[in-house]
């Protein structure tokens, strides 16, 4: 096999061939260098998130003592439900001041003209923590507990009323409690 | 003197300032947040009542005596405090005209030998009779045991023909209470 033969017209048009993209290829190596000298700086970006601890339901429910004769004591419980963010450590502690010395508190007979002064018209009433031997003060706070994160029962509060109180009057008696949950 | 004052009051500016700067920002966060809740605390005490009645305990009869005896029962009633209450003999009356028998203790009811007839009044000899629930005995508890009254018991003179002995009976008392 033989290379083809060129004559001197043909390797002239060749070399002018050559010499065009040539020029275009500098043109668009040119081109390129501008689009290379642009500049670039680096920067972060710091992403954060974060729960703060939390606590959206606090409730209790009523401590419902049967008849009361005197006979013996007569205990109730409540339990109090919490729903605070996990890891969030809380206390519970009873806030209203105490109706005689502490820690006693008074179930007030519901009736026209009853009064918490009258002997007749209340029943003295203590709070523990249910299973403990030592009764719930205002302000103290004895209930001290780390959150789940879901709604649960924190504790129970157990109220006792001592036996031997006499000459009271037939009735319902009634006390509001109110409950502080701090965290 | 007067720039050391100058400068340590906008150190103390500066400082307060920059605290205050810090809370604003939240550096220092609140860490004592608290949620309030109540519950109810309720007990009930019912009504209750009782009575007990002393022994009426009658001197000798006799027959040929033209007096007739007397003899109390104190009442002791226990109420709720506030608690109305009334006590009456709930008995019939099962000696006629408003009377009880007394009967000889071994003896026979049905025997006129073997009983004597007694009635009841309210408190003393003018009160009201007392039988079949009425002339209550009424009053408020206290909470404690009181003596509530009295039932006065009298067996007129001149019932003959009984036989000597022991003569009783059991009167059942009716204690109404509540509103």
């Amino acid at each position: 096999m033989s290379k083809p033969a060129y004559k001197i017209s043909d390797i002239k048009k060749i070399a002018f061939s050559s010499t065009a993209l040539t020029t275009l290829l500098t043109a668009s190596l040119l081109y390129n260098d501008s689009v290379l000298a642009q500049t670039t700086a680096l920067g972060s970006v710091d992403v954060s998130a974060s729960i703060g601890s939390s606590c959206s339901i606090f409730s209790a429910d009523t401590m419902s003592f049967g008849a009361y004769t005197g006979a013996s004591d007569l205990t109730a419980e409540t339990r109090i439900t919490i729903n605070c963010s996990t890891g969030v450590v809380y206390t519970i502690s009873l806030t209203d001041p105490h109706q005689s010395t502490a820690p006693n508190y008074k179930l007030v007979r519901i009736a026209a003209g009853s009064s918490e002064s009258t002997l007749s018209d209340y029943l003295t009433i203590a709070f523990k923590k249910y299973g403990s031997n030592s009764y719930l003060e205002q302000t103290v706070s004895t209930i001290i507990g780390t959150a789940s994160g879901t709604e649960a029962v924190a504790q129970t509060i157990q109220g006792v009323i001592a036996a031997n109180q006499t000459g009271k009057t037939a009735g319902t008696f009634r006390k509001t409690v109110s409950l502080r949950l701090s965290y | 003197m007067n720039k050391n004052k100058t400068k340590k009051s906008l150190a103390k500016t500066a400082i307060k300032s920059l605290l205050g700067g810090l809370f604003i920002c939240g550096i220092f966060p609140k860490h004592n947040f608290a949620l309030d809740a109540t519950f109810y605390a309720v007990a009930g005490i019912s009504a209750q009542c009782t009575v007990s009645g002393s022994v009426m305990s009658f001197p000798a009869y006799n027959p040929t005596n033209p007096s007739d005896i007397e003899a109390f029962s104190v009442l002791t009633v226990d109420c709720t405090n506030g608690t109305p209450y009334g006590v009456s003999i709930a008995d019939t009356p099962n000696g006629g005209s408003g009377r009880y028998k007394l009967v000889l203790v071994g003896g026979n009811i049905a025997n006129a030998s073997d009983y004597l007839l007694v009635s009841f009044k309210k408190n003393n000899s003018s009160g009201s009779a007392m039988i079949n629930d009425t002339a209550e005995i009424s009053a408020t508890g206290t909470g404690s045991p009181v003596t509530a009254g009295s039932i006065y018991g009298v067996i007129t003179a001149g019932q003959t023909g009984k036989y000597s002995g022991t003569f009783n009976s059991t009167i059942t008392l009716n204690l109404k209470y509540g509103s």
